[in-house]
């Protein structure tokens, strides 16, 4: 009987399984489509007749090239700041009480709900007036604010279970509270700095608003409004290539994903089992 | 909260002017500091524009002649039936995304928790779908929708289940509920692994004494498991509307608000006011009013889900 | 591509030295412009500006590249933030709103006049806003016809005489959509017409209307989209998709992918379709033995009624070097330049004395897109929200063919939206 039900479970399992996989294999099928394959009916399921052809296009691409790189370079200035301001903010946040401390907290966590489209119309004419429009750095400040919130919630749990006998045995060593922090604290809250790391990381790479609105440039472009732009073209779909790319887009993620995974889930889930 | 003691850093105090706790607070608001002018810099700076910009006549075409116009940005949005149907379809769509991400999540994370072999091999391939950024998603199901060479219905109609092309994307009824399809799962794995590893958290003996009580498995599940990642479920529910809320680039690749304006939610709608109709003081008013709405519903919600832990602080 | 770089820095440092011998130097003017974005043109662009800057020596072409989708919005933000470049690429449904933000500055004295007068009067009316001509037709697109020759085999039709009149194309479109499914089971229509999602299969609609006798703009220029003709236009559609002969809910980027998989007998579509076609089918070259075009049949009106859509230049009304700009202008539409386009892309001229040249009427195809150009009417884009009306155009669409709703009343409604947008 126990045995029955487990095998029962053991197959929604796999249906589901099945379900949210389906989409992802259909999608690396179309990318290795020629176009004569692409619109026909019923549909060629055998990868091996298939070729390398759009990723090759799509990799020689100058402009896609370029959406990547710019990816990159947002996707880690985005990572490498709100990593530095997470760890500063949530640290005080977690040592010291002062008047307005709780209440500045909520304030950092409600920012996360404030409309991005909203915010966005008048982010255009503040940028502008700055002259920060078109710029890696308005892209980095855009995405850090996104993933900032969560990341010093996150990494405050993380702090709050240091002893602070540690920082009163430093104090003693005649450690600055700078180096204190630095030195002694930080280190031991590597996993909860690993894990918002790679939420920022996640967080940037998936970003489309901002890099649609805040830049024009083609040069400046990001992945996710390039390829929205680029490949949607004015005249028709072009569907392997779109997959194409959607794949390679993916791929850097998912490489983070399957060597981090286990170190971004349990950060994540350690601060929101905390409170 | 657990202690809020200031903390001894240095035993001989006098060698400060203003005396320790003043450097204390000197180093706290140091550390904060840079967050917050961050903060101030892309939230609230912007907000102020918003605010400002939504009592003005504000238009693309005309940059140069900016003037307070009387709050006609309001009344042209009170005025509009479009704005609460697009209210009410942000509603409809945030309601179903969000309660079917977690009661498939909470499946999928059951199924995981019991005595399973591979379970981090399968939770790492349940967990895939989230990696996608969702501009990547939204393209990948539009292809999956396509009415003639999609899969979907190509695979509907082996079936038997359609008898004809359904162009699932451009019909008035099937629009909403096609993109839902796409965003749960995009975002059912997020849930699953959160839900998962909060499980995990939920200490044996509890549910071994629960079952030595002679609770049957429902009570066991409401009555222990529940209130144990109650803190869990509370967090990712309330990122999960607030994230579904403003979801943006889904309906602006997968439909862009239509068919006629089946698939409009309030982002799509300001998206359109300002940058498609020019009128950016019509989309900042947009902007103020969704706002209200968000701040209240977020205090109510912490207000409702938070009795209960008010007794533990 | 080493070869390029060379002459690219050899280039460069030849305008160095250039720069250090004649204090005036070259003067640096903008262009804005999506070509360079799209796979197809940007080759054929580069070499455009490349031939330009090789004749005119003292003057440097900048290009600023934006992506189709997001170029209008682009460019009015760059106009209104005092960035304007100095020549602007649009198409009509653009060129209208940039001239509502001011940015364009008159052409009459810029260009000379013998190269306004040799525009086709059609074409000059559609850049021709309160009396003054504000930018000039470059590369039209007349929309003609297109058909399936297997198909109509198929269905028992002769595949070298598609229909004359409309009537017949109704006919035809029936017969062809009678022929059910094909081999891999999928549903063959008779006819595809653009009516969902985006801005431009409303804008396209119009030359629908103008053959039910139909207008968009009454003959004082205002809104008056409610009339018998767009009526019967709207009902034209509704009925061809409540029969099955034509599909609902699709934009022309779906369109063309029906066309070209063969499962469509008639579509409308403008002079760049050949290569859509091609490129889609993946047939290449080969998908014109199935392709036939054809001149879009005789409406209501007794005359093959259309509208064409097309590229346009501009000089903006803040450039500094208006007469450079203007150099620049009259070149891309030379007819050296346009013989070039042609070569690569096969677009037409708006220019009388260019569109007659044998080079430009090398075959059957371009024949016929020449002769819809005599026809084909500019599209009735006059106010800056034109291509938001479009877009309520598009809904009034969905709202008959996919919503099912009364056409009487969604023209009404819409005429009385569209008014409120053009402030009338």
């Amino acid at each position: 009987m126990k045995d029955r039900s487990h095998l029962l479970l053991n197959i929604l399992l796999l249906i589901l399984l099945v379900l949210f996989l389906a989409p992802i294999y259909w999608m690396i099928l179309t990318a290795l489509k020629p176009n004569a394959l692409l619109l026909k009916m019923p549909p060629e399921w055998n990868p091996f007749k298939l070729t390398l052809e759009n990723f090759t296009t799509i990799l020689s691409d100058h402009k896609f090239l370029v959406f990547y790189k710019n990816t990159g370079i947002v996707a880690f200035g985005t990572t490498f700041l709100s990593m530095i301001l997470a760890a500063l903010a949530s640290y005080s946040f977690s040592r010291f009480k002062f008047r307005g401390s709780s209440f500045l907290q909520l304030v950092f966590l409600s920012t996360q709900m404030f409309p991005a489209v909203a915010l966005m119309i008048a982010l255009y004419a503040l940028y502008h007036k700055l002259h920060l429009l078109n710029t890696y750095t308005a892209l980095i400040l855009a995405c850090a604010t996104n993933a900032l919130p969560l990341s010093i919630w996150v990494l405050k749990g993380f702090f709050d279970t240091i002893p602070r006998s540690l920082e009163e045995a430093a104090s003693i060593d005649g450690c600055g509270r700078i180096q204190t922090l630095f030195q002694i604290i930080l280190p031991l809250v590597k996993p909860g700095i690993l894990a918002i790391s790679i939420y920022a990381f996640l967080i940037s790479w998936d970003d489309f608003l901002w890099g649609l609105t805040l830049v024009s440039k083609m040069e400046l472009r990001t992945l996710a409004p390039g390829i929205a732009l680029a490949y949607l073209g004015e005249y028709n779909y072009d569907w392997a290539k779109v997959m194409a790319a959607s794949v390679v887009a993916s791929l850097p993620i998912l490489l983070v994903f399957i060597f981090l995974q286990k170190h971004m889930i349990s950060g994540l889930v350690m601060g929101a089992v905390k409170e | 909260m657990k202690s809020k003691l200031v903390i001894k850093f240095d035993l001989n105090s006098n060698k400060y002017f203003f005396g320790k706790l003043f450097y204390d607070k000197l180093f706290a608001i140091g550390l904060i500091l840079p967050a917050a002018l961050m903060l101030c810099l892309t939230i609230v700076l912007p907000l102020l524009e918003v605010i400002r910009m939504s009592f003005h006549n504000y238009s693309l075409l005309n940059m140069n002649q900016i003037k307070w116009n009387n709050f006609a940005n309001y009344q042209l949005l009170f005025t509009d039936p479009e704005l609460l149907f697009a209210f009410l379809r942000t509603f409809y769509y945030v309601v179903v995304t969000v309660s079917l991400n977690l009661v498939i999540g909470f499946t999928i994370a059951l199924l995981l928790n019991r005595e399973i072999k591979s379970r981090n091999f399968l939770r790492g391939l349940f967990f895939l779908p989230w990696t996608f950024p969702t501009l990547v998603a939204a393209v990948v199901w539009l292809w999956i929708y396509q009415p003639q060479y999609g899969i979907f219905n190509y695979l509907l109609q082996t079936c038997d289940l359609i008898s004809r092309h359904v162009n699932w994307l451009g019909e008035l009824n099937t629009a909403m509920p096609a993109v839902i399809v796409a965003s749960v799962w995009k975002q059912t794995p997020l849930m699953m692994v959160m839900i998962l590893a909060a499980l995990q958290t939920v200490p044996r003996d509890l549910e071994e004494a629960a079952v030595i009580d002679g609770a049957s498995s429902s009570q066991r599940f409401f009555n222990v498991t529940i209130p144990c990642i109650m803190g869990v479920l509370k967090t990712v529910i309330l990122s999960s509307i607030i994230t579904n809320f403003q979801m943006f680039a889904l309906f602006f690749v997968m439909t862009g608000g239509g068919p006629v304006r089946a698939t409009t939610t309030l982002a799509i709608y300001t998206y359109e006011a300002a940058f498609m109709q020019f009128n950016l003081g019509k989309g900042a008013a947009v902007g103020v009013l969704w706002l209200v709405f968000l701040v209240v519903f977020t205090v109510t919600y912490n207000r409702i889900l938070s009795k209960k832990e008010a007794f533990q602080d | 591509m080493k070869k390029v770089l060379l002459l690219v820095l050899v280039f460069s440092l030849g305008i160095g030295l250039f720069n250090i011998s004649y204090a005036s130097g070259p003067v640096s003017i903008r262009m804005s412009n999506w070509l360079e974005m799209e796979a197809a043109t940007q080759n054929i662009f580069k070499q455009m500006i490349a031939e330009f800057e090789k004749q005119n020596p003292k003057i440097k072409v900048e290009t600023v590249g934006i992506p189709f989708n997001q170029y209008k919005d682009q460019v009015l933000i760059m106009n209104s933030s005092g960035d304007a470049p100095d020549v602007i690429m649009g198409n009509s449904q653009m060129m209208v709103a940039f001239n509502g933000a001011k940015a364009l500055a008159p052409l009459k004295g810029l260009l000379s006049s013998t190269t306004i007068a040799d525009i086709f009067p059609n074409n000059l009316q559609g850049t021709t806003f309160n009396g003054e001509v504000k930018a000039i037709s470059w590369a039209p697109h007349p929309i003609a016809l297109f058909y399936n020759k297997e198909l109509f085999k198929q269905a028992g039709l002769d595949p070298e005489k598609p229909p004359a009149t409309w009537e017949q194309m109704i006919d035809y479109a029936k017969k062809i959509a009678a022929l059910g499914k094909d081999r891999g089971g999928n549903k063959i229509y008779g006819l595809a017409i653009a009516s969902a999602k985006v801005a431009h299969a409303g804008t396209v609609f119009n030359g629908i209307i103008y053959s039910y006798g139909g207008y968009f703009l009454d003959k004082k220029g205002k809104v008056a989209l409610n009339n018998s003709g767009t009526k019967e236009a709207f009902t034209f559609i509704k009925l061809m998709i409540d029969q099955g002969i034509a599909p609902a809910g699709i934009e022309q980027k779906d369109v063309r992918g029906l066309f070209a998989g063969g499962q469509v007998g008639m579509v409308f579509d403008g002079d760049m379709g050949r290569g859509a076609f091609r490129t889609i089918s993946g047939k290449g070259t080969d998908f014109d033995q199935i392709m036939g075009v054809t001149i879009v049949p005789i409406g209501k009106t007794g005359a093959s009624e259309t509208v064409f859509t097309e590229h346009e230049l501009a000089i903006t009304q803040s450039s500094k070097h208006q007469k450079e700009a203007a150099a620049l202008v009259e070149f891309l539409l030379s007819k050296k330049a346009m013989v070039m386009y042609h070569q690569d892309q096969a677009v037409l001229s708006a220019r009388k004395s260019i569109a007659a040249l044998p080079e430009m009427n090398e075959d059957d195809y371009m024949k016929v897109f020449n002769k819809q150009s005599e026809t084909a009417r500019p599209l009735p884009a006059t106010n800056p929200m034109f291509d938001n009306a479009m877009l309520e155009m598009t809904k009034a669409l969905e709202r008959v063919t996919v919503g099912k709703e009364d056409v009487g009343k969604v023209l009404a409604e819409t005429e009385a939206k569209i008014k409120a947008l053009y402030q009338e």
